[in-house]
């Protein structure tokens, strides 16, 4: 870090404008995507649809939920107000949580993008698969047997008016529910946006302040290098369609079993989507999940470079 | 939602959509999206924008909206001092977008980033002792050396003579390149480009870039050309070499030692890696860091911080303009 403010700290400057920019830039089309969908779903789709097409059985559930990714493959950002939207609609909290953590992983355009980047190694696209269906699959029953409450924060307003939503637009023409469409897009917007917004602003200071050198001096050693990766995952806050290129700059440094937990981790949590999630759940919440998405990635990623890679 | 809250949010969904278009128009959004996402991006422009005719709408029609919130929320009805930090967090984008310039990460944030010159780490960690493999390839180079160096000689003079066209001096390279190869027998270049299923494109690459007298890194295919020559090195030491790019330096580099490379970019510059080659040349010095340049030298080896790398000893280095498209991307032809 530097302190006095000379030409670097211009060039120091500039380089974190351009990534902060270029994250909320690129977050943009998914975020617009998942409030205009999440709205759509909110004016066009009763919970009564919702109740018929979820599993009864959990253990059904749970897998439904991991593989939503392939029918809705959305990151993240998208994500977190889809799911908001089917949980007011009756959606059970612990199918929804898995889609929130599986679905940026197990898609086609990720498996795709993680097998370009390991071309080499498609083992490490297959494991990065089964672990994370293995993470979500685990949190899902967890969730389903032990969290009673809703985790939901109740102060929006959305809360509270889900139920009038049904059956008032059915009276409405076209245009008005486009509006009411454009309404709630906005309004969702505003609210995630926020949360966008700092995530973008913390990782882009981060990457141009803390260099990857020091960072690796860190991660030697045999448990630390799993404890780096992931720490790496998050505060970096990529895309997961783009983090395997990342990750495979660091395969000669750091063993397979620590770049998957790197690929797990990063996507099911991180410092933009913490923040995201945050404008939906309660914060006691999403410590709990991000301790069980914490443990659970890094012990089964120590067991498949011990069982697999070793 | 009174008309205050609406001519707010239409000024600020019309500001990312102007900054946006305005990126489009200069050409800059490259800075910071992958031509390949470009596109979902100018469709969220254009998202934002009916969402700002909305609000608008909303402002200029006042009594229509209370009609239109027929759900009864109370859209944005926290005080107004939280409304108003809300806002300033969603303007401070804008303004920062607009009142500062935009421009192209360079050496520092390769410094920072950690420079890639091993492009093929993540291929050779399958099975290290495939190298071993390779047979020494130094009796069959030797020989094509001697003929090539001589034939180095005329493609240099060619090239300067009419350096317009270039295309025909490369074509009348390789009529002279293939030559040397009919003498090298089929199965001397498959050992020298011993390959395995997922170096197989690279392999077949190297051996056509083999044939060339002078090894040209072009810019659609980059990467993959640094990838092919990090990969098979062995195969290539002693050839001519000519690489663009910025100037940088990496921790530990002496004072005759530095860097050219490009930003490789993914889908946005937050995931931007510097690529490059490691250059030897007495006269480092003189050069300073973010200067785009080409260089014209000879492929070597070296060992820099425990990594078996890519060296060239520069025979030429000239100055040019920065290229209209700064960042190199991964070649989704490559190899088909």
């Amino acid at each position: 870090m530097r302190f006095e403010w000379g030409a670097e700290n211009i060039t120091t400057f500039q380089n974190f404008k351009t990534i902060f920019l270029s994250i909320l830039l690129e977050a943009f089309p998914f975020i617009l995507l998942g409030v205009v969908v999440s709205s759509l779903l909110s004016v066009f789709v009763s919970e009564k649809m919702i109740a018929r097409l979820i599993p009864k059985n959990p253990v059904l559930g749970v897998i439904v939920g991991c593989f939503l990714g392939l029918i809705f493959p959305l990151c993240e950002c998208g994500m977190i107000p889809i799911v908001r939207r089917l949980m007011l609609k009756g959606m059970p909290l612990y199918i929804g949580i898995v889609y929130i953590l599986s679905g940026p992983i197990i898609n086609p355009i990720v498996f795709a993008s993680t097998y370009m980047a390991f071309r080499n190694q498609p083992e490490i696209a297959y494991s990065r698969m089964v672990l994370a269906f293995t993470t979500a699959f685990i949190i899902g029953l967890i969730i389903y047997k032990f969290i009673k409450s809703n985790p939901l924060k109740a102060a929006q307003s959305s809360n509270v008016h889900e139920h009038f939503h049904g059956h008032q637009h059915h009276q409405q023409n076209f245009a008005s529910k486009f509006v009411s469409v454009l309404a709630h897009a906005s309004e969702e917007f505003f609210e995630m946006g926020k949360y966008l917004i700092f995530g973008a602003f913390i990782t882009a200071v981060i990457q141009v302040t803390v260099s990857r050198a020091e960072l690796v001096e860190i991660g030697e050693g045999e448990w630390s290098s799993y404890l780096f990766m992931m720490g790496l995952g998050y505060i970096l806050s990529l895309c997961s369609t783009s983090d395997a290129f990342i990750a495979s700059s660091f395969a000669t440094t750091f063993s397979a079993g620590s770049l998957l937990s790197f690929l797990v981790f990063g996507p099911m949590l991180d410092l933009k989507n913490t923040l995201m999630m945050l404008s939906i759940f309660k914060t006691r919440f999403i410590i709990v999940l991000s301790l069980l998405i914490f443990i659970i990635v890094l012990f089964s990623s120590i067991l498949i470079q011990n069982l697999y890679f070793a | 939602m009174s008309r205050f809250h609406h001519i707010v949010k239409a000024f600020i969904f019309f500001g990312f959509f102007a900054y946006i278009l305005v990126l489009d128009k200069k050409g800059d959004l490259q800075l910071y999206i992958a031509p390949r996402m470009e596109l979902y991006v100018k469709l969220a422009a254009l998202g934002l924008f009916i969402v700002a005719l909305y609000h608008c709408y909303h402002f200029l029609i006042r009594k229509q909206a209370e009609v239109h919130c027929d759900c009864g929320h109370n859209h944005a009805s926290p005080s107004s001092f939280k409304s108003l930090i809300i806002y300033a967090i969603f303007f401070m984008p804008i303004l920062l977008g607009f009142l500062t310039p935009d421009t192209i990460l360079g050496s520092q944030m390769a410094e920072q980033k950690g420079v890639n010159f091993s492009s093929a780490s993540s291929l050779k960690t399958v099975e290290p002792s495939s190298e071993s493999q390779i047979v020494e390839p130094e009796d069959v180079l030797s020989e094509v050396e001697r003929t090539e160096d001589m034939l180095n000689g005329v493609e240099i003079i060619i090239d300067t003579s009419n350096s317009n066209s270039e295309t025909e001096a490369q074509e009348l390279s390789e009529n002279q390149s293939s030559e040397i190869v009919t003498e090298l027998p089929e199965e001397d270049l498959d050992t020298l480009f011993a390959s395995e299923t997922f170096t197989e494109i690279y392999a077949n690459y190297g051996k056509e870039i083999y044939t060339h007298d002078i090894i040209r890194v072009q810019e659609d295919i980059y990467l993959e050309t640094l990838t092919t020559l990090d990969l098979f090195l062995d195969a290539f030491i002693g050839k001519q070499i000519e690489i663009s790019g910025f100037i940088f330096r990496a921790d530990g580099m002496k004072e005759n030692e530095f860097a050219v490379g490009r930003f490789a970019v993914q889908c946005c510059s937050a995931d931007a890696s510097p690529y490059g080659v490691f250059l030897e040349y007495e006269d480092a010095k003189s050069w300073v860091d973010d200067e785009w340049v080409t260089i014209m030298g000879t492929i070597d080896r070296t060992t820099f911080n425990d990594f078996d790398i890519i060296k060239v000893n520069i025979k030429e280095i000239k100055r040019i303009e920065a290229p209209a498209e700064p960042y190199v991307y991964t070649n989704y032809d490559f190899g088909l």
